[in-house]
């Protein structure tokens, strides 16, 4: 399977922050999530693939080209959501698709206007008249008609109800069917990523803590409550982090099935992506 | 790039109202009227002043759109240099002049039938003149929408109030009578169309390099 991203040792650094020696690699036909808190290098990762700040030191490669030298063709193969980034107001929703069929050379107007049926949205009515919902659907529209083969969002679903998102995800999911594009995805909402990510990536404090496929996380991540004498019969290598409560112990457990064969009847939750999250920002490592 | 010239052409007219219309409308008629008294006056005033003034809101306008609306954020993401991007917005910025001819020919037109007195052939430079009044407009607000920096801004048009003033010192320094000069008119069409290629050339160059700054860090 192709790599349609490879991003290898980038380091950026800013007066208050650094993004340190970041790696990763996105294989065609996969969606790849990206966690952390507010202000861990999502954004600056997400900058940093776009072209749209020089990084200090490390090579991205997008369709095997690279990211800089290359930029106006591989452009015309991303389509890229971001919160708050929207089409401007003034224009007519119609106007969009007499806008970029000038500028990208894939662009398919009759897809584009399939997907405003598809998302109900109002080809003749102004942006600003739209609400945020519709101006995300519109994004995604736009993003979608120039047929990309990688699509970026950050925080692109974060006005959404949850059916307009559950659409979204099915859009995404359609996309990266015929196993040539790839999705990368910056998201505060994790159930989203539950859904339908195939790799997840945790960044925190502008390092990659892990990338994981979301099978392997699930195999490998669990919950359990216990009592303190419990905790302490634990061996230090059988759990990632732990929170402490007032009368027991929260534990995620890194080989989950492993310890229920070796200690018979215990009560483990499914870790979720939020909870794995909060285990590693919040919780204490041994 | 032909897209790029389009998205801001059509983000500038989509952004008028009736109201600009009605504006553009009432000075069309007021210096008109105008005209109807004093030809020269009313004239001069709309095609060397009003005009050149209009025509050159354009880059202020996108620069609103392009901070306000993430309008910066889109094109830097769309499939262009930062060469073309700067370029296309200075070609719209020239092309919406071109649009005010719309308003410029019928206005002399009606001027003609007014006043009278007036050659076509005066009347084709006076338009001549105007459009490069409004480049030289238009190339400086080009520059303090891409230099983003009121003060920088500001410093540039001080630098043209002192160039004015130089000139100035030199022709007594040198003893050049500047009546002479105005009087030949093939001296200031060439000073005219001179100013404003080089305001282009050296608008168009600092804009690149503030854009690249800007956007590239």
């Amino acid at each position: 399977m192709m790599d349609v991203l490879n991003v290898a040792h980038v380091t950026k650094h800013y007066k208050d922050f650094s993004l340190n020696d970041v790696s990763f690699t996105l294989p065609a036909g996969m969606i790849l999530g990206m966690i952390g808190e507010n202000g861990a290098g999502k954004t600056t990762t997400i900058k940093a693939i776009l072209d749209l700040i020089a990084v200090d030191a490390g090579d991205i490669q997008i369709f095997g080209r690279d990211h800089h030298s290359d930029v106006k063709d591989i452009r015309q193969q991303i389509g890229v959501v971001m919160d708050g980034v929207n089409q401007n107001p003034f224009l007519f929703c119609k106007d969009v698709d007499a806008m970029l069929k000038r500028i990208y050379k894939n662009w398919s107007s009759e897809k584009f206007f399939a997907y405003l049926d598809r998302f109900e949205l109002p080809k003749d009515k102004r942006i600003k008249e739209l609400s945020k919902g519709m101006n995300v659907k519109l994004n995604f529209a736009a993003a979608l008609a120039s047929a990309p083969r990688l699509l970026i969002l950050d925080e692109a679903t974060s006005g959404l109800d949850p059916v307009m998102r559950d659409e979204i995800l099915s859009v995404l999911q359609e996309f990266v069917m015929d196993e040539q594009n790839a999705v990368l995805m910056s998201t505060h909402i994790t159930s989203d990523l539950d859904k339908i990510a195939d790799y997840i990536m945790f960044i925190h404090k502008g390092r990659i803590l892990f990338v994981r496929s979301k099978e392997e996380l699930d195999n490998s991540y669990g919950i359990l409550h216990c009592k303190k004498s419990f905790f302490d019969a634990l061996d230090p290598s059988d759990y990632d982090a732990y929170i402490k409560e007032p009368f027991s112990y929260k534990v995620l457990l890194n080989h989950k099935f492993e310890t229920m064969e070796h200690f018979r009847d215990l009560d483990v939750e499914k870790a979720s992506i939020e909870d794995i999250m909060l285990f590693y920002v919040k919780g204490e490592h041994v | 790039m032909k897209g790029l010239i389009f998205r801001d052409l059509l983000i500038y007219f989509r952004r008028m109202n009736k109201s600009s219309y009605i504006t553009e409308a009432v000075m069309f008629i007021f210096f008109l009227g105008i005209s109807a008294r004093t030809p020269a006056i009313g004239l001069s005033a709309y095609i060397l002043l009003c005009m050149p003034l209009q025509m050159s809101a354009m880059p202020m306008a996108m620069k609103d759109m392009d901070s306000n609306y993430s309008g910066a954020i889109l094109t830097r993401l769309m499939p262009f240099s930062s060469g073309e991007v700067v370029g296309a917005r200075f070609l719209a910025a020239f092309c919406v002049q071109g649009i005010y001819l719309v308003y410029m020919v019928p206005f002399c037109i009606i001027h003609s039938f007014i006043a009278g007195g007036q050659g076509v052939l005066d009347y084709l430079l006076l338009i001549l003149a105007g459009l490069i009044i409004g480049a030289f407009l238009t190339s400086m607000n080009l520059l303090a929408g891409f230099l983003g920096n009121i003060n920088v801004s500001s410093m540039v048009y001080v630098l043209m109030v002192v160039a004015v003033a130089v000139i100035y010192i030199v022709s007594v320094a040198l003893k050049i009578n500047m009546a002479d000069l105005v009087a030949r008119p093939s001296v200031l069409w060439i000073c005219g169309a001179g100013a404003a290629g080089a305001m282009i050339f050296v608008s168009y160059k600092v804009s690149l390099m503030a854009y690249r700054r800007t956007f590239f860090r």
